[in-house]
């Protein structure tokens, strides 16, 4: 069996990438020094890895629930600030494997015709796809959205506007 | 960039995507909480020191002060507060189970995370809590039922 150990730098949030090896998703944990790393173990000499990124933006029920967070935390004033652009990540490469297997991607931020992961190992690579991409429908529905906090704070402001003078 | 591909997040993962980010929100929200919570604890000390200054302003002013009709009214304002310390001392009965809710639910809503910890957030929400209860303890045992 050989070993292969990844060590993923350069994202905050392991919650939006995933990271397959050979189709299957894997685990990444903090190293005594705080990098994440992943230990694989497989009998193939070759490796093949995906990384995607996983988007913060869905259907109706999601548009709902943005509103939802939008008015409870008192028109965005106490809102999480969001960084989603509707950026897909895809990567794809072909690892062959030795004895000593040891790899590490570094992300990149979103960048217009950059690569979107820097592969730092001495092992064959073959990389298949390696860039960022934008997702036209999730792009649509961020902007749907901004549209709509906007009118939802415009309405809030004049129903406050209308209950204060009725109340004089 | 290219325009191409679309990549559906799984439902599963954008639940609990929601979840996080509303934990993030409440642990926000429950700074408000905290200030309101202070206010309506400690709205008797409001009064005394307003009279305190006004005191203290007269004997600096060597009671000068005392002859002009705005202090007089200033003095007379003192009533207004008193109400308004009166109004905040009683709405303590809502103001800390709701700060007390807030950081719990807060502190669940995190817990889903399974990437990452959150220690600083789960560590303040654990101690506002803790003040949150114990303030509620205390005013239950000073002022018996619910009034």
């Amino acid at each position: 069996m050989k070993e292969l150990e990844i060590k993923l730098t350069g994202t905050r949030n392991l919650a939006e990438t995933v990271v397959e090896i050979d189709d299957k998703p894997v685990q990444f944990k903090k190293n005594q020094f705080g990098s994440l790393v992943c230990r694989y173990q497989t009998a193939n000499d070759h490796v093949n890895i995906k990384v995607k990124r996983l988007l913060d933006v869905g259907g109706l029920w999601w548009f709902i629930t943005q509103l939802c967070f939008f008015l409870i935390s008192i028109l965005g004033i106490f809102d999480v600030r969001s960084h989603e652009k509707g950026l897909v990540l895809d990567f794809e490469a072909a690892v062959d494997l030795k004895t000593e297997n040891n790899l590490t991607l570094r992300l990149n931020r979103p960048q217009a015709d950059g690569k979107a992961i820097n592969i730092e190992t001495d092992l064959g690579c073959r990389e298949l796809s390696n860039g960022y991409y934008l997702d036209t429908h999730a792009a649509r529905t961020l902007k749907r959205l901004k549209f709509a906090k906007i009118c939802c704070a415009l309405a809030t402001i004049v129903i406050a506007i209308g209950v204060l003078m009725t109340q004089i | 960039m290219n325009q191409q591909k679309t990549l559906s997040t799984p439902t599963k993962t954008l639940v609990r995507m929601q979840v996080v980010h509303l934990g993030k929100i409440l642990f926000n929200l429950q700074f408000i909480g905290v200030a309101v919570m202070m206010a309506s604890v400690l709205s008797f000390i409001m009064p005394a020191i307003y009279y305190l200054m006004l005191i203290c302003a007269a004997v600096l002013s060597l009671f000068i002060l005392l002859g002009y009709p705005t202090f007089r009214s200033l003095w007379a304002g003192g009533e207004t507060l008193l109400q308004v310390a009166d109004t905040l001392t009683r709405s303590w009965q809502y103001t800390v189970p709701i700060v007390a809710g807030l950081a719990v639910a807060a502190i669940v809503c995190l817990c889903f995370d399974k990437h990452q910890r959150h220690p600083a957030r789960i560590t303040v929400s654990v101690i506002i809590a803790a003040l949150a209860l114990f303030v509620l303890f205390l005013k239950i045992a000073n002022t018996g039922v619910f009034a």
